[in-house]
Order: structure tokens, then C-alpha cells, then sequence
């Protein structure tokens, strides 16, 4: 057997080929074959059922859903078609070759020997996405990248003597859409496709000089400018092309396709957006777009633990902005506080439709006649938050209530209070108080709490046995009938609550394992990864805990396309026998962490 | 060209040995009718001492099949050829050595019989096809004393077509690997005789495209 080496080597540099054992793939790829489809090709049609999966090796592809809306741009590298392959349903969207495009392709059965290796199923359940997330530094808004760096190639020049002909003709040998045209050094204009219709149209000979058609004062961009400022222009001016200039020289164009391929950071564009506003109206409007983000997310196939992360991070970012319009109509803080998030929030998990949850840390040089500036700024921003579509919570764990509105040392001995002496309440809050994330103000006055907390909770051993046995009391809606439990009445009859039986739990034990061994981490999923480290089991939960996220959030997806409000109750005759199965499955790893922990944290720590 | 100049390869059958070149001479040539996507090809490429077919010889075989527009991988197939001559300055360009030549080469023998045992029922595509024809013929010449005929398809002549007949085309604008780069394909690392054919193949399916190509014949024809 001959090793095609050129297949090998670039299979075997990126994933989910990587994750193969090593020696598996020079055998896989000689399964594979090779075809070659023209620009404006369709290679998969929605809903046709998928025979092959697809790796591209050059070119590019653009997915749209049914609606001909764009998806995303796939490029060399990625794989489609092995999800339906894996579901074993029609193609949800269409792809479509945009560039001449090689595709190296696999019959399904090479997909079905693929997902048998673990990690090979989670990256294909996965999506790109979490790479360009964690590529980027935090926060960084990739519009903020200079002009310059988008340039991939030199500028396709013609002379402004030549004809619309040869004009023409360069532009097919280069297969672009639009031409410079200099004269000498200097720009003298542009030939774009369109211009090039105009010709046509008006039957113009191919002899017509360049310079009668040409956009003759095209508008242009600096190369020192951003990329949101080649955006603005291209939306303001309703072009597509901007030739780029370094002085009087040109050095390249930017299209709207160069800007389109920086779609991902369209979370960002959220956030870019809260911080230009002034009034709350301005953030709830804002704030309203949040639901289709997160449906395009899904759409884009990014994990539950990246959607949740955005979502947290734009919240972030909305309460970042509400305490700063608060604080200007008010006046500067008379001593320093910290405005702490509670809850998923904290965790970075907030999925759709969830309640506020927050608390003020507050500086120990308070003053009693300090405290109406804290209350009335508790109750401006949980206001604001309210207007923006979060709701006060239930259990009034809000800055506006005095008792979460207090100085760091008074949090010290609550907490110490709880940990000591557990009561009911102090069980049931804790899912509230002990993820806790500072969102705004003076963090080192969070840092102290914090660090004071986990160090006595490790040595808490009663409270650590009430939280474990509490965590065990919710019950996994695992049953007989068609494999679930299910709501018997009121609004969600016969759905399950995905949230309080699946995710809750998980959410549960994480905290446990945090309390446990003081561990700083607020995630639940950093949490798990942590707690491996002192032995815990956490492989099976860390998938549960993704699945569950990622099927709550598409039925949220789900609900918010339909015109309705995000909840956690889903009908399992809504899920396919793939779903269906998989959850099961996680339902079955929560149930076992659940035992799990209530054996060895109660011998442990209540006999 | 070649496509068209029938010498009767099955009147040559029983000249040579049992095996792979005796299936070649006795498979059914495909009709220059036949369409593309049933067309089946054999991307090849040699590695060679030298250019002359005469007093050159043939130091590694690549093959890959090509069926209608899919190139299955799993057909891919490379030899390293031993006649017992040196590689001399060709290795500069292929970077084989003698050592390597001598201890994994098959024998001229065996190198034809693979070669036409996977070249029967199917057209020989090449990039500048006249040495690969060349260097077999010569070798099947040398060996059985006959003059047989391969059917083929040569990339470059494609690729010329596709340049059209300007005249400033750069001297080297029909390479495989600029005529690869027009077409958007990636660019590989050069002079190993299984990538040159994989990359041939890859040029082929772009080039029948662009061209609008439907038949056998009409690739053929240069």
C-alpha cells in the first residue's frame, strides 16, 4: 500500500483527524476521494440527505439555512455533511461552493467508525467556533483589527489606458469582482462588476476606454483605519469594495466579503453596541437582539458552554453600562463597593429568559448616611436590568434588599454564619451565594470575601453533608414511560424540565467538589475540571453537562423563532431518536454523580 | 491524438507475458463517445534519469485512478524502479538515491506489470503525457520487441486550451503547478510521483470543468 503523503499530512495536522490514533489515518485517508466543484456550485441542497462527509481542501463553501439566510463561511479545513450523517436526518442547511473548490469526501461509514473514538464525536458535536473564541483575548472585539492586517494579497491593478475588454479579462484571470485603476501611482478609479453589467446592458464595445466606465472618485480607506471603519463605509456609502491607500499608494482592497469573514464576532458587535448607549431604552433595544444571537449561534453549531459564555459576557457588559449611567446620574460612590452577579451569571452560563441575581460588596469605611446612595443605586440598576428584560427574582436575592447590601466584613460573617451552623436557607442559597462574580466596581473588595470563604469552606463538614444530600434530593426525570419522567399538570404537562433535573444537579455537585476542596474556579465546568485534579470522576459529566446545556438552549432556539419565551420544559416527542437517546444517557450520568457524591460526602462527613 | 491512432494492441496480446500488459492489450479500448462522468482514467507520473525516452530510464511509478469525476484515493499506488542504473544528477530534482532505488526497487518487469495491470480498461492521463507515453512504450519496446498504443490525456494540452492562444503567456504558464494555481488548487510539494499524479488528477477534473469537456474524445483531443 502506497501512502498518499499530500492526503496524510493534512488530514493528520488538523482535527478531528488529529484525535485519531496515531497511524489511523494514513488507512482513513485512503478511503477518501477527491472532486473538483466550480464556484456557484450547490454540493449539499437542505434537506437532501447527506451520503458523504466533506473535508474541504481548498476553496470555500457558504452554508445558508433554508431561508436563504447565510450561516456562516466554511474554508480549508472544515468538515460538513457528518451531523445529518449523524442524526441521521435531511441537511438543515445548503452549501454551496463560493470559490473554485477540492473537496476530499468519506461515505458515511467512515463517519460511523469515527464518532467510536470519544473525542472525535465531541468535536464533530462541537463546532469551530470555540477556536475563535478562545483565540481571542477576552473581550477583544475583532472589528478592532486595523485594515492592514486584513489585506491577504497585493492589489489587482490595470492601467487607465487600457479597455473595458482587457479590463475585464484580468478581472476573470484573477476571479475578482472589482479592479483598481491607477494612473501612473496614483489611484484613478475602480471597475467593479456592476460597472461591468452597466456595460453590458448598454451594449458598449469591449474597445470602450476604461476610463468611461470606471467609478472615476471611488470612495477609499486608509490602511491605518479599523475594519469596523471599512464596515461603516461599505453599509453607509452601499458599496462592496474599498480600494485601501497607504498615502497616495494603493495597497490592497477590503470587500464586504473580507468584513463578512469576521461574522463571528457579531457577539461583539452586541456588546460594542450596549456601550454606545445612553438611556436604558437604548440598552432594552439592544438587549432584544440577544435571543436571535443566540439562535444564529446555534445555528452556527457552537457549544452550550460557548453560547453561555457570550451570553454572560454581553450580560457582563449590559450591567458594566447600566452602573456606569447610574453612577453618572448619581454621583460617584462615597465609599468604594463591588457590584457581584450571583448564580449562572457568576458561572458564565446564562442561558435565555433568566432572573437577576446580584449583590453589593461594600468598601468597610461605609457610613450609615452613605447607605440611601446604596439603595438608590441598588434599586436604579436592578431597575434598568428589569427594563432590559431581566426579571427581580423571586427569592428578592437583589442589592435592592438590605440584607445582600452590605459591607464585606458583614459577608464574612454571614457566610462563616452558614458554614458553620447550616440552616435550610443557608442549603438553598447557596446555589446563589457561592458563585459569585464581580461585574463592576472595586473587585479586590470581592477577591477578600472570596478567598475568606474558601478557606473555611473545606472544613465545613456538616454543611458540606446537608449540601451533598440536597443535591441528591432532586430528582432525574428518568422513568419507564417512553424513558422520562414528566410534568403530571399545570402549563408544562407532559414535558420534562431539563433544567432542575439535568443541569441543576450537575451545577450541584460542581459547587460541591469547589466547596470541598477550596477551589476558585465559579464555572461548572472549570469547577469539574479542577475537581479531577483531587480524583473526582468528571469525564461523563463534563458530555452530560454540554448535551443538556446545548438541548436546552436549541428548545429555547426553538421557542424564541416561534414568537414565544425561552423556558427549560421540553416535550420529548419534540426530539429525535438521536436526542432522545443521548439524553437518557445524561440523565443516567447526572443520577449516578448524584449518588455518588451523597454516599462519600455523607459517610464522610455526617456519621 | 494518441486517442484516435488505433494500432491493434490485442493483435500484440500474446507477444508479451501472462499478466498486467496482457490485460492492457486485450481490454476494450472505451469509445471516444464515452462520457466523462463513466470515463476511467489512470493519473500517472514517472520520476525518470533523464528526459529521453531512449537512453533514460524510469526511477519511480505513481498511480491513481480516476473514475468519471471522483478520484478514489484508495486506488493510489508507488513504486520505486531498479535497472540497475544510477540516478545520477536526476536526483538533484526527485531526490531518490541510489540506495533507496536499490533496496526497495521492483524490477522493470514487475514495474510494467503493475503499471498496465492498473492502466487496462482505462486512459492514461498525464501532465505532458509525451513522457509517460514515451518512457512505457520505450520500456515495453525494449523488453517485448512490440510497439504498443496507449490511449491518453494529457493535462498540459488541456491547460493550453484553457489559456487560449494569447500570445505573452508566460513561458512556464502550462506547469502543472502554475496551471494548479490558476484553478484555485492547493499547492503541493513538488516531485514525488504519487503527488505529481494525485495533482495531475486534481488538474484534470478542474480543467474538464472549465472547459465544459463531456467526452472521452473531446479530452483527448489536443
Amino acid at each position: 500500500m502506497s501512502e498518499l503523503a499530500e492526503t496524510t499530512q493534512f488530514l493528520a495536522g488538523r482535527e478531528p483527524w488529529s484525535l485519531l490514533p496515531p497511524g489511523r489515518v494514513a488507512a482513513l485517508a485512503r478511503r477518501a476521494s477527491g472532486s473538483y466543484v466550480r464556484r456557484g456550485t450547490v454540493i449539499l441542497a437542505a434537506g437532501s440527505s447527506p451520503e458523504r462527509l466533506h473535508v474541504i481542501r481548498s476553496g470555500a463553501v457558504e452554508v445558508l439555512d433554508p431561508d436563504g439566510e447565510l450561516i456562516t463561511h466554511e474554508e480549508a479545513g472544515a468538515c460538513f455533511g457528518q451531523a445529518s450523517i449523524l442524526e441521521q436526518r435531511p441537511s438543515r442547511f445548503t452549501f454551496t461552493a463560493i470559490e473554485d473548490t477540492l473537496l476530499w469526501s468519506f461515505d458515511a461509514d467512515v463517519v460511523a467508525e469515527l464518532v467510536q473514538v470519544p473525542e472525535v464525536l465531541r468535536f464533530f458535536t462541537q463546532s469551530r467556533l470555540s477556536d475563535a473564541v478562545k483565540s481571542l483575548p477576552d473581550d477583544a472585539p475583532v472589528l478592532q483589527v486595523p485594515v492592514l492586517e486584513m489585506l491577504t494579497r497585493a492589489p489587482v491593478t490595470i492601467d487607465a489606458s487600457a479597455t473595458v475588454g482587457e479590463a475585464a479579462r484580468a478581472m476573470d484571470r484573477e476571479r475578482i469582482s472589482a479592479i483598481i485603476v491607477t494612473s501612473g501611482d496614483r489611484l484613478a478609479g475602480i471597475l467593479t462588476d456592476r460597472d461591468l453589467r452597466r456595460v453590458v446592458a448598454m451594449a458598449q464595445p469591449v474597445d470602450t476606454p476604461l476610463a468611461e466606465v470606471m467609478t472615476s472618485t471611488p470612495h477609499t480607506i486608509d490602511a491605518g483605519a479599523l475594519a469596523l471603519d471599512a464596515l461603516l463605509s461599505l453599509v453607509e456609502n452601499t458599496i462592496h469594495h474599498l480600494p485601501v491607500l497607504d498615502g497616495e499608494r494603493v495597497v490592497g482592497m477590503v470587500t464586504s466579503g473580507d468584513l463578512m469573514r469576521l461574522e463571528r464576532s457579531s457577539p461583539l458587535y452586541l456588546a460594542g453596541d450596549l456601550a454606545r448607549q445612553h438611556d436604558v431604552a437604548g440598552l432594552a433595544e439592544v438587549m432584544g437582539r440577544m435571543p436571535s444571537l443566540v439562535t444564529r449561534l446555534l445555528r452556527q453549531d457552537a457549544t452550550a458552554e460557548d453560547i453561555t459564555k457570550l451570553v454572560s459576557r454581553t450580560t457582563g457588559a449590559l450591567w458594566q453600562r447600566i452602573a456606569a449611567l447610574a453612577e453618572e446620574r448619581l454621583g460617584p460612590p462615597p465609599v468604594p463597593y463591588c457590584w457581584v452577579a450571583l448564580g449562572s451569571l457568576a458561572r458564565q452560563e446564562q442561558a435565555l429568559g433568566s432572573d437577576q441575581d446580584h449583590a453589593f460588596l461594600v468598601s468597610d469605611a461605609v457610613l450609615p448616611e452613605h447607605e440611601p446612595y446604596f439603595a438608590e443605586l441598588a434599586e436604579e440598576v436592578t431597575a434598568a436590568l428589569e427594563a432590559c428584560g431581566f426579571p427581580r427574582c423571586d427569592g428578592d436575592a437583589m442589592a435592592t434588599n438590605p440584607r445582600w447590601r452590605q459591607s464585606v466584613t458583614r459577608w464574612g460573617q454571614e457566610f462563616g454564619a452558614w458554614l458553620s451552623s447550616p440552616t435550610a436557607d443557608a442549603v438553598l442559597n447557596s446555589s446563589i451565594f457561592f458563585d459569585m462574580r464581580p461585574i463592576h466596581g472595586e473587585q479586590t473588595l470581592f477577591t477578600a470575601l472570596h478567598r475568606r470563604v474558601l478557606a473555611a469552606a473545606p472544613g465545613s463538614t456538616r454543611f458540606l453533608g446537608h449540601l451533598a444530600s440536597h443535591a441528591n434530593d432532586i430528582e432525574v426525570p428518568i422513568g419507564f414511560l417512553r424513558g422520562f419522567v414528566v410534568e403530571k399538570q399545570g402549563e408544562h404537562r407532559d414535558r420534562l424540565d431539563i433544567k432542575l433535573g439535568g443541569i441543576t444537579p450537575i451545577v450541584d455537585v460542581a459547587r460541591l467538589y469547589a466547596l470541598r476542596w477550596g477551589l476558585p474556579q465559579v464555572g461548572t465546568r472549570p469547577r469539574l475540571i479542577a475537581a479531577a485534579e483531587h480524583g473526582a470522576q468528571v469525564a461523563n459529566l463534563l458530555d452530560a453537562h454540554e448535551f443538556l446545556g446545548y438541548t436546552r438552549l436549541r428548545h429555547q432556539g426553538r421557542l424564541v423563532a416561534a414568537g414565544g419565551e425561552p423556558n427549560n420544559f421540553i416535550d420529548p416527542d419534540d426530539l429525535s431518536d438521536f436526542e432522545r437517546r443521548h439524553l437518557r444517557e445524561a440523565f443516567a450520568i447526572v443520577r449516578r454523580a448524584q449518588q455518588g457524591v451523597a454516599v462519600s460526602f455523607q459517610t464522610q462527613f455526617m456519621s | 491524438m494518441r486517442f484516435f491512432r488505433r494500432r491493434s494492441n490485442a493483435a500484440l496480446a500474446t507477444s508479451v507475458p501472462e499478466g498486467g500488459l496482457r490485460r492492457f492489450l486485450e481490454a476494450p479500448v472505451a469509445p471516444p463517445g464515452t462520457r466523462l462522468e463513466d470515463a476511467r482514467l489512470l493519473a500517472v507520473d514517472l520520476e525518470t534519469t533523464g528526459l529521453d525516452a531512449r537512453t533514460d530510464h524510469i526511477l519511480s511509478v505513481g498511480t491513481l485512478a480516476v473514475d468519471g469525476t471522483r478520484i478514489p484515493f484508495g486506488t493510489a499506488e508507488s513504486y520505486l524502479v531498479d535497472q540497475g542504473v544510477d540516478v545520477g544528477q536526476s536526483a538533484v530534482i526527485h531526490q531518490l538515491t541510489d540506495d533507496e532505488v536499490r533496496a526497495e526497487g521492483v524490477g522493470i518487469e514487475e514495474a510494467l506489470d503493475r503499471v498496465f495491470g492498473a492502466l487496462a480498461g482505462r486512459v492514461l492521463l498525464a501532465h505532458h503525457v509525451a513522457v509517460e507515453d514515451g518512457f512505457l512504450r520505450a520500456a515495453v519496446r525494449r523488453l517485448y520487441g512490440v510497439d504498443i498504443a496507449i490511449p491518453s490525456i494529457d493535462t498540459m494540452a488541456l491547460g493550453l486550451r484553457a489559456l487560449g492562444d494569447a500570445e505573452d503567456l508566460p513561458r512556464d504558464a502550462a506547469r502543472l503547478w502554475r496551471l494548479r494555481a490558476r484553478a484555485g488548487l492547493p499547492s503541493y510539494r513538488g516531485h514525488d510521483a504519487l503527488t505529481d499524479a494525485l495533482a495531475c488528477a486534481e488538474l484534470y477534473l478542474a480543467l474538464a470543468q472549465e472547459l465544459r469537456l463531456t467526452t472521452l474524445g473531446a479530452a483527448a483531443r489536443a
